[in-house]
């Protein structure tokens, strides 16, 4: 059975007529990546308030009396959580992957569109029972979002009764949701691709989250059964994870279990989880980078190894996580080397980004200056990295705020740039019109000045020792004042970008309400995502005819080419050239 | 434009902001010199790739905006550069790791003569155990964990009977000598870290790790827990010190072993009661106390926690602070018992009167918004505000709400819990910080007095039997 | 194209006119889904077992098997219950080799009886090794026997929903050989799963050793 055949049998899509055939039990690609990504933001924007409230506690610590330890547990747990998984996996493969995979690979929908609706439904259920435990008695846990046992299912800890409960089924719920989307995503890639699409034609957006959702597909079991362990222990009084212990002065059941077993499934999972954001990330910033530097990616073979290779590797180096959690200690030889090597393929995409735009032409667009602002960001969290993976150089600073700093860098920072270059770069492809650039420029540097003024005292805060998820630091032999009237400070930043963040929301309003229709390509890309026959594409995406493609995405700038850019389905004797340019296959 | 100057600025601020910052490494008490100087050079190695990469940028950003009408370059790929890039960068790559593996080789070996100690964490504070004269720990596991038995040494382990109890958060090494300190814990998962010292280990229900280190600075450190291990993880603190040998094995000298803490004398309730005469004039003969002379309720205490309020008056652990007049009163009865057989009959005998429970003295306060601020004692004091004797939380229903709000009121003012020796002071410091105001404080006595209701006679007869002992 | 061909490709150069490279992988998607599914599944089992066999070398831990009383010593129902998911397999087999329709409605109906009967046994023998005192949370063992024979049971489910799909589709007239083919493999991959797990679950206490020294967990 060939592409084409696929291709042209489904002309038959299924076309609701009704509202909401329309736009809630859709099977379209693009209106459930919306879908995704619009619940990703509502509660990404909840993460974003509670990440405020502990920050108020730290920087005035009991001046609130709506924040004790327990709810600055609870804030800190939910607000990692949901930013890790609820936002940036969801909005990275299920809004943006949704989208793109299509679009840029030229077919008219996901192979398995009722899989894909069906994916984002139980993305939104387990949203809803996240926030169920809001409501739920106890709230929500407070376990800390990686939700070590034994403590995440004892007293002692907030949320332990129906909060971790209900954390455990809401991760199980969301794996089944990103199973669904996952094995589309793929299948769409390896099978649905155009012709003339070959893998190495593909934009580097594609590749990074192919190679991400691959990631997740082998990556979240771990996780499934870490949560399914877990919730045996805390409903059937089973011992995966639990020794003897005397919990809070009463003795448990519980006999024999290995806490450290839990460990390594959730980092098992954990740090691919770390790529499964990073790679998308990459991807995307690759193709703003080079379509508003009006140049060809710098190396694509070379990106694209390396995209490759991290995913790869990122399946041995979960221990780094774990080096003072008393695993045996032979395992941090490996894992530090191991930790160290991912940095090679993660620099040379670095250096291939700046490559890219040197001798470019740089158009200084609202998502251009948030990919430069993601490289910046990006290289100062991966170089901390540095410090975190090299084993002896952990023992200090495990635990401490610097760990918060580097993480918030490379993975909270450096995707969210990414998003947002994301979001302004290709909205006028979604909606048909074009974010406002004054509010957009605002918003940039509000963001990217804001995050770093946040981030970088707060390294070195953890370099002398002030330890994380503590609810107050109160009085100490090493930390002097200036520690706590820096806390203060980096709250007020905090608050500050979190206002920034509503500049951005009422953006996305005003241009969808009153903002003027943009142009059909208004940034000059070559992908193929912006060739549609209307812009936003229509159901089906291509008309009556699926495209050909003829080159990679990146064609800018071709010497002797009359403009600037080729698209990928025009055919080469079609391009229209200076006299003698004309390129011949041997070059 | 403006991106270029404002990415080179960065740049400078970053550079400039480490050069400057007030906050760096903590003056190194250890033997792992090495640790720092692995970070020196990854700081040399990592700076430098980060300026060289942004202020490329800058440049890079400056120098090809669009502008006029140039036009980008057209080059796929380079392969002599890409591979340069990727050489320099492994070799700066093994610059870093190598030192790293090689300091990590030692951390993990540590020498046959060190010390022996033991860190054990339990929510949410700090003890140790040191071996006895054989040298060695006896076994010890979650399993055996009682209250005559806090520790949970293995009572049929000849190896464990000479081994020394710390029953303090304080914890003592002489300097220049190599410590080895297992670490070992009943409940959750905490982490022994000196900043200091450098290294840090986790302590793993289930099992026992270590970590190894050699003092060399005499001083005083902060033991922090640094692994989430619940709501007052952040209370969890310890000291170490370190001195002088001498000064060291005098400190150890002062601690029972496993076996001399198994031991239970009988006491003499007679003997008991008539010394109680004396405390009766303001505890009241039925040990109820008496607000009016700041006298708290004696009848609902457990013998162990008085046997603690007692040696601190004595030590000048409580009762210290020139404001706390009360405190000051104590301190010189406590000395009345005169002897530890005298002191033993005297709580025994309190501990034998039939609780009762105070009436209210305050008036103010809502219940309901005070069962709120209480949500965090419940931890350590239960639920009914039982207290639990293994944590040693004393109870809190039925006690004089006006020894609670003047307790509170000093710690949150510092007038209690700030002594060095205070096991339990940094803790209830801390915990006081979260009632905030009076309004709170009045809620959170109001609803204590809530939880006097006969439904807990059972917890007081537990309580009432453990002083017993 | 070969694997390697395929990464050195240089995308950029310009291709001989009217040549479009073949991009076809000559795989259904079904195909290529249920192998992905099947990977995921697969190392979701993986990582159980690795924690099973950890946990077999702990002190409390005490197998299933071994001496003469405990439960699969004789695992005689286990068998049964192999030969029923047996014979799903088999009949869903069949079904994809039948041409004539109502027979291979039939056959499906038949695999998924089968599919049925084992799940309702499997909770047979729950309620077997309950009624002999080997609770859920008694021993290691036992949790992990409920909880693995559980997760299986759970994707047989899974796999009956699908199958039900899929005659539906049948019955409707659409074509549905992909689909067919794609819930026999699922249905193959289950039973072989189930032999690993049955293998796993009922070995004694040397052999558990065994196993742990040669994957270096022991």
């Amino acid at each position: 059975m060939s592409h084409v055949a696929i291709a042209d049998q489904e002309l038959h899509l299924h076309h609701p007529k009704t509202f909401i055939g329309k736009y809630i039990w859709s099977q379209d690609h693009k209106v459930i990546a919306i879908q995704y990504s619009v619940t990703a933001i509502f509660v990404g924007l909840i993460a974003l308030a509670l990440s405020v409230l502990m920050r108020l506690q730290l920087g005035f610590p009991d001046q609130f009396d709506f924040i004790n330890p327990n709810s600055y547990l609870q804030f800190v747990t939910m607000h990692g959580m949901i930013m890790v998984i609820y936002l940036l996996t969801a909005l990275l493969l299920g809004g943006f992957g949704n989208y793109l995979i299509p679009l840029m690979v030229g077919t008219r929908d996901m192979v398995f569109p009722f899989l894909n609706m069906l994916s984002y439904w139980f993305y939104l259920l387990s949203v809803v029972i996240l926030l169920a435990s809001f409501f739920a008695p106890g709230g929500p846990t407070g376990a800390g979002w990686t939700l070590y046992p034994p403590q995440a299912i004892l007293e002692g800890t907030p949320g332990v009764g129906s909060g971790i409960v209900l954390m455990l089924l809401s991760l199980a719920v969301f794996i089944v949701a990103f199973t669904m989307g996952g094995l589309n995503y793929v299948t769409t890639v390896l099978q649905a691709r155009t012709r003339g699409m070959t893998l190495m034609r593909m934009p580097l957006t594609i590749w990074g989250i192919f190679t991400a959702t691959i990631l997740g597909l082998f990556a979240f079991p771990a996780l499934l059964v870490s949560a399914i362990m877990m919730l045996f222990d805390t409903l059937a009084g089973t011992s995966f994870f639990m020794p003897a212990i005397v919990s809070l002065g009463e003795p448990l059941e519980h006999e024999g279990g290995s806490p450290i077993l839990f460990q390594h499934l959730f980092w098992f999972f954990g740090h691919p989880e770390v790529y499964i954001v990073a790679l998308p990330a990459f991807g995307m910033i690759s193709d703003v980078l080079s379509v508003h530097a009006r140049k060809n990616i710098f190396g694509y073979r070379m990106m694209v190894w390396a995209i490759v290779i991290i995913g790869g590797l990122s399946f041995i180096v979960w221990a780094h996580h774990m080096y003072v959690s008393g695993m045996n200690p032979y395992f941090g030889f490996f894992f530090a080397t191991t930790t160290l090597i991912i940095a090679v393929p993660t620099a040379i995409k670095v250096y291939n980004w700046v490559l890219t735009l040197w001798r470019g032409n740089i158009h200084l667009t609202v998502p251009m200056l948030f990919a430069i602002g993601f490289i910046f960001t990006f290289t100062h969290g991966g170089l901390s990295g540095l410090f975190l993976g090299n084993v002896v150089i952990d023992l200090p600073l495990s635990d401490t705020f610097f760990v918060v700093a580097h993480f918030h860098m490379v993975m909270g920072v450096s995707p969210i740039m990414v998003l947002f270059a994301a979001i302004y770069h290709w909205f006028p492809l979604i909606s048909g019109k074009q974010l406002h650039t004054g509010m957009g420029k605002i918003h940039f540097w509000g963001t990217f000045l804001g995050t770093y003024a946040i981030y970088l005292p707060m390294h070195y805060l953890g370099f002398l020792g002030v330890p994380r998820r503590y609810y107050a630091l109160g009085d100490s032999s090493f930390m002097p004042d200036s520690v706590h009237s820096m806390n203060e400070d980096i709250t007020i930043a905090a608050i500050i970008v979190a206002i920034f963040q509503l500049v951005f929301v009422f953006n996305v309003i005003w241009t969808l309400r009153k903002g003027p229709r943009s142009e059909r390509n208004p940034w000059g890309a070559a992908s193929l995502e912006w060739h549609t026959p209307d812009v936003p594409p229509d159901h089906g995406n291509w008309g009556d005819k699926l495209p050909t493609v003829y080159r990679w995405a990146y064609d800018y700038s071709v010497p002797g080419a009359k403009t600037d850019f080729i698209p990928q389905h025009v055919p080469e004797e079609d391009v229209d050239y200076e006299p003698g340019a004309r390129r011949s296959h041997e070059t | 434009m403006v991106i270029a100057l404002i990415i080179l600025g960065l740049v400078v601020v970053t550079v400039v902001f480490h050069l400057l910052s007030p906050w760096w490494l903590t003056p190194i008490a250890s033997n792992w010199q090495s640790i720092d100087t692995t970070i020196e050079i990854s700081f040399w190695v990592t700076g430098a790739v980060f300026i060289a990469v942004n202020v490329f940028l800058a440049w890079v950003v400056w120098r090809y905006r669009k502008h006029g009408n140039n036009k980008a370059h057209y080059e796929p790929e380079n392969k002599s550069l890409e591979s340069w890039l990727t050489i320099i960068t492994t070799v700066g790559v093994v610059a870093m790791l190598t030192p790293g593996l090689i300091a990590w080789g030692k951390i993990i070996h540590p020498p046959e003569d060190a010390l022996i100690a033991e860190a054990i964490g339990q929510q949410w504070q700090w003890t140790y155990r040191f071996p006895g004269a054989d040298g060695k720990l006896g076994g010890a596991d979650a399993r055996f964990v009682s209250a005559d038995n806090p520790f949970g040494l293995d009572p049929e382990d000849p190896e464990g009977r000479d081994d020394i109890l710390v029953n303090s958060q304080r914890l003592h090494l002489p300097v220049d000598k190599p410590v080895k300190v297992y670490l070992r814990s009943n409940d959750v998962l905490h982490n022994f870290a000196v900043p200091q010292f450098r290294v840090k280990m986790d302590l793993v229900p289930g099992t026992e790790t270590f970590q190894w280190f050699e003092p060399n600075r005499v001083g005083e450190y902060d033991i922090l827990c640094e692994e989430l291990c619940g709501l007052a993880h952040y209370t969890m603190r310890g000291k170490v010190v370190v001195e002088e040998v001498a000064q060291f094995e005098q400190w150890l000298a002062g601690f029972p072993t496993f076996e001399q803490t198994q031991l239970r004398l009988n006491a003499d309730l007679a003997a008991g009661k008539k010394l109680y005469s004396n405390c009766a004039v303001c505890h009241g003969d039925n040990g109820a106390g008496n607000p009016a002379l700041n006298a708290p309720n004696l009848s609902i205490l457990s013998a162990d926690y008085m046997a603690r309020q007692l040696r601190y008056y004595r030590d000048g652990v409580r009762g210290a602070h020139p404001k706390d007049m009360p405190g000051k009163q104590m301190v010189s009865m406590a000395a009345i018992p005169g002897g530890e057989d005298s002191e033993r009959n005297l709580l025994a005998y309190i501990a034998s009167l039939e609780p009762v429970a105070s009436p209210r003295s305050r008036a103010s306060g809502d219940p309901d918004k005070g069962a709120a601020v209480f949500e965090v004692c419940v931890a350590c004091h239960g639920a009914e505000g039982q207290g639990k004797g293994l944590l040693s939380a004393p109870r809190l229903a039925g006690q004089s709400d006006a020894y609670l709000y003047r307790q509170l009121k000093y710690y949150s003012q510092g007038w209690r819990g700030t002594h060095p020796d205070d096991q339990f002071g940094t803790q209830m410091r801390f915990m006081t910080q979260t009632i905030q105001n009076p309004e709170r404080l009045d809620d959170l006595l109001a609803y204590i007095a809530t939880l006097t209701p006969q439904s807990t006679a059972s917890a007081f007869a537990s309580v009432a039997k453990e002083g017993q002992q | 194209m070969s694997f390697m061909q395929i990464f050195t490709d240089k995308p950029w150069l310009p291709e001989p006119a009217g040549e479009v490279p073949d991009t076809d992988s000559g795989r259904a998607p079904g195909q290529i889904a249920i192998r992905m599914l099947l990977g995921a599944i697969t190392i979701l089992f993986l990582l159980f077992f690795v924690t099973f066999i950890e946990r077999s070398q702990f002190q409390d831990f005490h197998a299933l098997a071994g001496e003469p009383w405990q439960p699969f010593t004789d695992s005689m129902r286990l068998w049964v219950n192999t030969g029923v998911l047996l014979l799903a397999s088999i009949s869903l087999h069949l079904a994809l080799r039948t041409p004539q329709k109502q027979r291979r409605v039939m056959l499906l109906m038949v695999s998924g009886f089968f599919a049925a009967l084992f799940v309702v046994l499997q909770v047979t023998v729950w309620q077997f090794l309950y009624h002999l005192g080997y609770g859920l949370a008694a021993n290691p063992a036992n949790s992990y026997f409920y909880m693995l024979t559980g997760v299986h049971a759970a994707h047989i489910v899974g796999g009956l929903v699908a199958l039900l799909l899929v005659s539906r589709k049948l019955l409707a007239g659409a074509d549905s050989e992909v689909a067919l083919r794609t819930c026999a493999t699922y249905w193959h991959y289950l039973f072989v799963l189930w032999l690993v797990l049955f293998f796993m679950l009922t070995r004694t206490p040397e052999t558990y050793a065994k196993i742990a020294a040669f994957c270096g967990l022991g």
